[in-house]
């Protein structure tokens, strides 16, 4: 289901259909097992994740990360590399920015507020770019280094949090000081809609633009479907392949830095609930095509987001959201491999 | 771009929606799951006494939200399903409800051992201190090693006193006791806390003591290497076969009862609400097969003497770990010094910090 698969396949658009039917059909299974009424359930679904102003807004806060997280995964899935990083680039995203935001707190917003969100996307791309190059110059599997390097990158935050980085005011609770006023993203008034999500849409727009058309696009097309084949005319995959992945983690570090100063306000362990492999999920749903990413991301955050109404009104444990979830992703992955098998 | 700004808010405003406080509706926020056996049980149990003590009760429950902005979310989600009363009960929800109180202040908020209060914003809390030091009294006499362990999760002032008043408790009936103090870094590590219990085993510590979400994994695998246990929260003694000797678990139904009543008559003013052993909020587990009836009956004396306020368990002298002396000999502690505690007692190996 990416670009570069060869052979005989379905129209994406069937295939997308497909998919959302039979999760559909396994979600009201599901809510029949656990002895739900389905249609009840699922129309509460939509409208906690879009009856109101505060549930749109929930809704597009998750899809922030999201998003960006996609991106992340996309771009090196251009060049067909496999990544799962977006993670860990997340949590060095948050790291870095944070560094930035603990060592000159005083600075005045017009300065902290970009070189935070700079040296978060550095942080990112570092983190992005080493398995990269790993994989461009040694052939070392960059689905192997991206998910070890998740580990790490998590890990780091909280050696910082609980260690050199935790404020001696929280009487032992580990987390940072409480980041000033002028590392606050801007927010649309009101709503509490930071700039990590204009950050992502533009970038996505910027990536749809840029992957589709030009000679540099047709580079990565190349490469793609086959190395030796690039090779042969000039072109250099470990390049390619380092410029690509680390521009994907720093999209990645800016989701991590975005959670840090907008939505928590500080920096601390749990940071994300497991946007890196989400958005992972989604770039694969989506074939790495940009401009379906948009959509796809904001619809997962409002499935997200709106998993509160099953434990609010349904009175079903916290589980179920994480279960629909799976099925989601598990129908995603299988239901069109098995549509394109039985097509050719 | 200032007209733009404003149709975006249009877009995502769309018809506000304004909650109205029920205090009929009551939310409860979880840390874990609240078959967990331990703490998030041990306050779903108090939900559970609310139902039953207010049939117009309803209740509402966030389970497994983490002490992060989520919590903030969940909490606006309730508030907009018109939840009048919301029970925090997690340590590091308190700023987060302290920030929404003020965005609602007609919303009750009710956080679990916190040290802040403001104009909606109460806590309760049970102290487990003096059943902590009655446990210890039991290990104390228990061990055959002289080495007890405690399994903590965050080096936060709650913790400090568990361990500080067991250790002291041991050290009242063997002075030669020393503890050994791991800390797990989250409230549910099932994976650190069968490890630890492992190597404190190895280290020849035949008592473990602990302070993490639920006492259910290190009593299982405590089973397996023939270590004694001592519980908290929930009392699992049917659960941990012939290692378990105590433990100290929770009772907060009446404690939430009280305080939804108080809000319903409008006579509810924030404050610290605290309870103890002696209140009933704080239980003394049964004691296990292994504790012989003249400990239990010494530990049952000392009990009616901090019933009866003859005996404090924070009275000097208390040396801190560095040497420092704590509270001098014919001194008590003061409160605030017990609330805020970031220290370790003479005897205790591991870091405060």
């Amino acid at each position: 289901m990416t670009p570069t698969s060869s052979g005989r396949t379905l129209p994406f658009a069937a295939i997308a259909l497909a998919t959302a039917a039979v999760f559909l059909l396994a979600a009201a299974t599901f809510f029949i097992a656990i002895g739900q009424a389905p249609l009840r359930a699922m129309i509460d679904l939509v409208l906690f994740a879009t009856g109101d102003a505060f549930s749109r807004v929930e809704s597009l806060l998750k899809a922030a990360p999201i998003l960006l997280c996609a991106i992340a995964a996309a771009i090196p899935g251009r060049l067909g590399l496999i990544s799962v990083g977006a993670e860990g680039q997340l949590h060095l995203g948050a790291i870095f920015g944070t560094a930035l935001v603990l060592a000159m707190p005083q600075a005045p917003a017009i300065i902290l507020l970009p070189a935070t969100l700079l040296a978060a996307a550095v942080g990112g791309a570092l983190w992005g770019g080493v398995p990269g190059w790993l994989r461009g110059r040694l052939s070392v599997n960059e689905t192997i280094t991206t998910l070890v390097m998740n580990y790490l990158g998590i890990l780091m935050v909280n050696g910082l949090v609980f260690g050199p980085w935790r404020d001696p005011a929280n009487l032992g609770w580990p987390a940072t000081a409480s980041f000033p006023d002028a590392a606050r993203l801007p927010v649309l008034p009101g709503t509490g809609l930071h700039l990590g999500l204009f950050l992502g849409v533009l970038l996505a727009l910027g990536c749809a633009f840029a992957f589709s058309r030009g000679i540099r696009a047709e580079r990565v097309r190349v490469l793609a479907m086959n190395r030796k084949v690039g090779e042969t005319y000039g072109l250099n995959f470990p390049r390619f392949a380092v410029i690509l992945m680390a521009t994907g983690g720093a999209a990645a570090g800016l989701a991590g830095i975005c959670e840090a100063i907008a939505v928590q306000g500080r920096l601390q362990p749990g940071l994300s609930l497991g946007y890196g492999l989400t958005g992972f999920l989604v770039a694969w749903l989506c074939g790495h095509r940009f401009l379906l990413i948009l959509p796809v991301s904001i619809l997962v955050g409002g499935l997200l987001a709106a998993g509160d109404s099953l434990q609010l009104f349904h009175k079903i444990p916290a589980s179920s959201a994480t279960i629909l979830q799976g099925l989601l992703f598990v129908t995603v992955l299988a239901v069109p491999g098995v549509l394109n098998r039985r097509a050719s | 771009m200032k007209l733009h700004t404003l149709s975006a808010v249009a877009l995502v405003t769309g018809t506000a929606a304004f909650a109205e406080p029920d205090m009929d509706k009551v939310g409860f926020i979880y840390v874990g799951p609240t078959a967990d056996y331990g703490y998030n049980m041990s306050m779903d149990l108090g939900r559970a006494d609310v139902e039953t003590a207010f049939p117009d009760v309803e209740t509402q429950v966030f389970e497994a939200i983490p002490e992060t902005a989520e919590v903030s979310r969940v909490m606006e989600r309730m508030i907009r399903s018109d939840t009048g009363i919301i029970f925090a009960t997690s340590y590091g929800y308190l700023d987060y409800a302290i920030e929404l109180g003020e965005k609602y202040p007609d919303v009750k908020f009710l956080h679990a051992g916190g040290l802040k209060t403001s104009d909606n914003v109460g806590t309760y809390w049970a102290d487990s201190d003096d059943g902590m030091y009655l446990a210890g009294m039991v290990a104390g006499h228990m061990t055959e090693t002289d080495k007890l362990g405690f399994i903590g999760a965050f080096q936060i002032p709650q913790l400090f006193r568990s361990i500080n008043a067991f250790t002291l408790g041991a050290q009242s009936v063997n002075p030669d006791v020393t503890m050994t103090v791991v800390w797990t870094g989250g409230w549910w590590e099932p994976q650190k806390e069968a490890d630890a219990v492992t190597a404190f085993a190895n280290q020849g510590i035949d008592v473990i003591a602990e302070q993490v979400d639920s006492p259910i994994t290190i009593a299982e695998t405590a089973q397996k290497t023939g270590t004694m246990v001592v519980g908290k929260d929930v009392d699992i003694s049917d659960r941990a076969g012939d290692v378990w000797l105590t433990g100290v678990s929770w009772n907060w139904g009446p404690m939430m009862v009280d305080q939804v009543k108080a809000i319903q008559d409008g006579t509810w003013e924030p404050s610290h609400v605290r309870g103890d052993l002696k209140s009933g909020h704080a239980v003394l587990d049964p004691f296990g097969p292994k504790v012989p009836q003249d400990v239990i009956d010494e530990v049952l004396a000392a009990k009616e003497k901090i019933l009866s306020g003859e005996m404090d368990i924070w009275a000097g002298p208390i040396v801190a770990q560095s040497g420092k002396t704590i509270v001098p000999e014919g001194e008590v502690m003061d409160m605030e010094t017990i609330e805020s505690m970031g220290f370790m007692v003479d005897g205790v190996t591991g870091s405060a910090s």
